[in-house]
């Protein structure tokens, strides 16, 4: 006899989703990690309108990465029409999307990981503000602090404005920049102070290999032409978990390395690498992927960390305890970042766009968002009207991994989700899984409940049910 | 202590990424209240019987979000919707120029690079995005996209305290310094063709600035910040239909901008956050709303 077990709402995710298992005499018959949120049709929404409102449009697919949508989608733009943006344009977006992994990180890692890392009742951020209150005020000074960066060089703050085809429509005054790079030095104690209780807390940790579970599968991320970190620029690279390259492309090439395709349970899609098919070709990005991928870390303080990492994952490694790890580290890296892009002279340079002209074309591009790559194509008309559109995001990417990832999880410990008193860790541990992606639900569409059946009987995480 | 909900519905979680903007305050507001469902931030998997202010943003989407909007409305004392989705219908509502389920087929099996299976069936979508007020009884509309953490922390301490809180009545351009001199731009112009006088108004010089058709409030960070107004806090006090009332404001300005008037192209700049409650919207659906 089939039971059904939902964990429904997934919480402290961005965003829907639910999780559905089938338990039979003590086996786990299927798992399902389903996005509910509704589709909004972003990619039918874009067509036909105006080439540089994409950038404007576009972002309001994800409260979190509106950053990384507002940037790829004008870089796509630029794609289409050949156009090469000043200098100060390319600062000025780099440090705003590193910032962006200041603000997203900072969020994650502080009130959505840690309280499933630390041993507190309350499980959310009043509880780690109960528990541990400096390190709950140090993250919400660098979240404050990344969203300061986001706001002077995007204009606003959650949806920004100022990229438009051809570079940035403002730049930064001398004394923005200065009060910034002040700030900056205490964003970096933070910074450390978060880093390293989160260190702590993994040098501390018994290792119980199926917590998290590892899984094999391709990693994908953005490396620069030293095959260092990236988040702007560069190419693809796809690595495998035993550190062997199979792939390294630019974006042009997505539809010759990529395909897609749909799910009956979930509003979102999956991609697959075309040579590796449906099957064994779905890949993880995201922070673990592109420590996977890189030859090393050029941000200073971000490569201390690494090395501290390396002592406790190797590197590439396959076990998704890694994932707040690396992020760990790459929060490091956003803040050195960040302070890198304000420290140079660059950013002061005065004219921070050109005029551009609309031709007609294809475009794509790559940039890294916090939980991974994100994917904009548009195909373009002479007088500028967007005819189509394509858009893959991180969750996207990782959506059909997250699902084998619990399923494995699942089958490990099938015997706990058949019993009622073991079953509400079981659960507990299926929503920290999901929570290590980081998935950003509204992104890959938008949504995560978890529903378990043991023996044909339906159980859910909602409340009354446990 | 004050028994809040905050729940996000077809929208993108920007407006509770600018609640977690108010930072320190937020931390107070909930020590001295008592959050009890918001899945973004807490585990609680089931709406609770009894909340005093239930704060929802994003669109009616799917048929499990009306069945969960009706529900809040029928346990919570306030309602407020946060956000253009939820006020207005918001970006996503720009899809309504198409029925939903010719979107899915069209997204999940026509797109370039998608190879077709199954269409997704897990929730029943509806034909269109909608406002919350669509369907139930809104005590208070915070709108923007996302509103302003002024603005939340403004409604919200004064709900929270026992009062009324106002929504501003005047337009963006009340706060805005670019300057205006009376003369208009003969030529309707894209914001990549030419680099905009950062002193001047941004509609005399041609580019299509919403901020008089638009509700102030804001301080006008975007033509602050070198772009034009594109009207995501919805109309100005007074006025239902924020398009209708940017196109009058246009016939003034030039002739081409109505010549070259195709509503497919324009639809994303003049109603980019409000055709679901639009006017055009309702005269084109025959007034069908559910």
């Amino acid at each position: 006899m089939t039971e059904t077990i939902m964990i429904n709402p997934l919480t402290r995710v961005e965003g829907t989703g639910k999780v559905k298992i089938d338990v039979e005499d003590g086996a786990v018959k299927d798992l399902q990690f389903c996005v509910a949120v509704g589709p909004r049709f972003f990619e039918y929404l874009l067509t036909n309108k105006q080439a540089e409102d994409a950038p404007r449009i576009s972002e309001r697919i994800c409260g979190i990465c509106y950053v990384n949508h507002h940037l790829v989608s004008v870089k796509a733009v630029e794609d289409a029409w050949g156009v090469q943006v000043p200098e100060v344009a390319t600062l000025l977006r780099r440090t705003l999307n590193a910032s962006s992994f200041i603000t997203s990180h900072t969020l994650h890692l502080a009130f959505l990981a840690l309280p499933d890392l630390i041993p507190i009742e309350n499980r959310n951020v009043i509880g780690v503000a109960d528990a541990a209150p400096e390190l709950a005020s140090a993250a919400l000074q660098l979240h404050e602090y990344g969203n300061r960066v986001v706001t002077e060089i995007g204009g606003r703050l959650v949806h920004v404005v100022t990229s438009v085809p051809g570079g940035q429509t403002k730049g930064l005054t001398g004394e923005a920049r200065y009060k910034l790079l002040r700030e900056g030095r205490v964003a970096l104690t933070n910074v450390r102070k978060i880093a390293d209780a989160i260190f702590e807390i993994y040098e501390k940790r018994i290792n119980d290999p199926t917590e998290y579970m590892g899984l094999d599968s391709p990693y994908m991320g953005l490396i620069n032409k030293d095959g260092g970190y990236e988040l702007y620029d560069g190419e693809i690279r796809v690595r495998d978990g035993k550190g062997a390259q199979l792939l390294q492309f630019p974006a042009q090439e997505y539809y010759k390395q990529l395909e897609e395709t749909t799910s009956g349970h979930s509003f979102t899609k999956i991609q697959y690498l075309r040579d590796m098919g449906p099957l064994g070709g779905t890949m993880r990005v995201g922070p673990l992927a592109r420590l996977n991928v890189i030859d090393m870390m050029q941000w200073g303080t971000a490569a201390d960390y690494l090395k501290a990492y390396e002592r406790i994952f190797k590197r590439p490694t396959d076990d998704t305890a890694a994932y707040n790890l690396a992020r760990t580290v790459e929060l490091v890296a956003s803040v050195d970042e960040v302070l890198d892009g304000l420290g140079n002279d660059v950013i002061m340079t005065e004219r921070t766009r050109e005029p551009v002209k609309a031709r007609a074309g294809v475009g794509y591009a790559f940039v890294e968002a916090p939980r991974g790559l994100l994917f904009h194509s548009y195909e373009i008309d002479e007088r500028g009207i967007i005819k189509s559109a394509n858009i893959v995001a991180p969750t996207t990417f990782n959506h059909k991994s997250i699902e084998k990832n619990l399923r494995l999880y699942a089958d490990a410990h099938a015997e706990a989700f058949s019993k009622q008193d073991t079953r509400k860790d079981a659960m507990w541990g299926i929503e920290k899984i999901v929570r290590a992606y980081d998935p950003c639900l509204s992104c890959s569409v938008h949504m995560v409940e978890v529903d378990v059946t043991v023996d044909g009987v339906k159980h859910t995480n909602r409340r009354e049910q446990q | 202590m004050v028994k809040i909900l905050l729940l996000g519905l077809s929208g993108d979680t920007g407006c509770q990424i600018a609640i977690i903007g108010l930072h320190e305050a937020l931390l107070g507001i909930l020590k001295a209240n008592e959050l009890v469902y918001a899945p973004t931030l807490m585990d609680v998997k089931e709406i609770p019987e009894k909340i005093d202010v239930a704060i929802i943003e994003g669109g009616v989407r799917t048929e499990h979000e009306v069945e969960t909007t009706k529900k809040i409305r029928e346990r919570s004392s306030i309602l407020i919707t946060l956000g253009s989705c939820a006020c207005f219908g918001g970006v996503p509502g720009l899809a309504n120029l198409k029925e939903g389920q010719e979107l899915l087929k069209k997204i999940y099996s026509e797109q370039k690079g998608t190879i077709p299976s199954e269409l997704p069936s897990i929730d029943k979508l509806l034909p269109k995005q909608q406002a919350i007020g669509d369907y139930v009884k809104v005590d208070y509309r915070i709108p923007g996209c996302p509103p302003e953490t002024s603005d939340i922390a403004r409604v919200l301490t004064t709900l929270l305290s026992g009062g009324t809180p106002e929504l501003s009545k005047t337009d963006v351009c009340e706060l805005c310094p670019r300057e205006r001199i009376g003369e208009y731009s003969k030529k309707l112009k894209r914001i990549y063709e030419e680099v905009a006088d950062p002193e001047r108004c941004l509609l005399e010089q041609g580019f299509l600035c919403m901020g008089p058709a638009t509700m102030g409030g804001c301080g006008a960070p975007c033509p602050k910040a070198g772009m034009p107004c594109d009207g995501c806090r919805g109309p100005t006090a007074g006025n239902s239909d924020q398009g209708l009332t940017m196109l009058d404001a246009l016939t003034s300005l030039t002739r081409e901008a109505n010549e070259n008037f195709t509503l497919s192209e324009y639809v994303g700049t003049i109603y980019r956050y409000t055709y679901p409650s639009s006017q055009l919207a309702k005269i084109l659906n025959g007034g069908g709303k559910k």
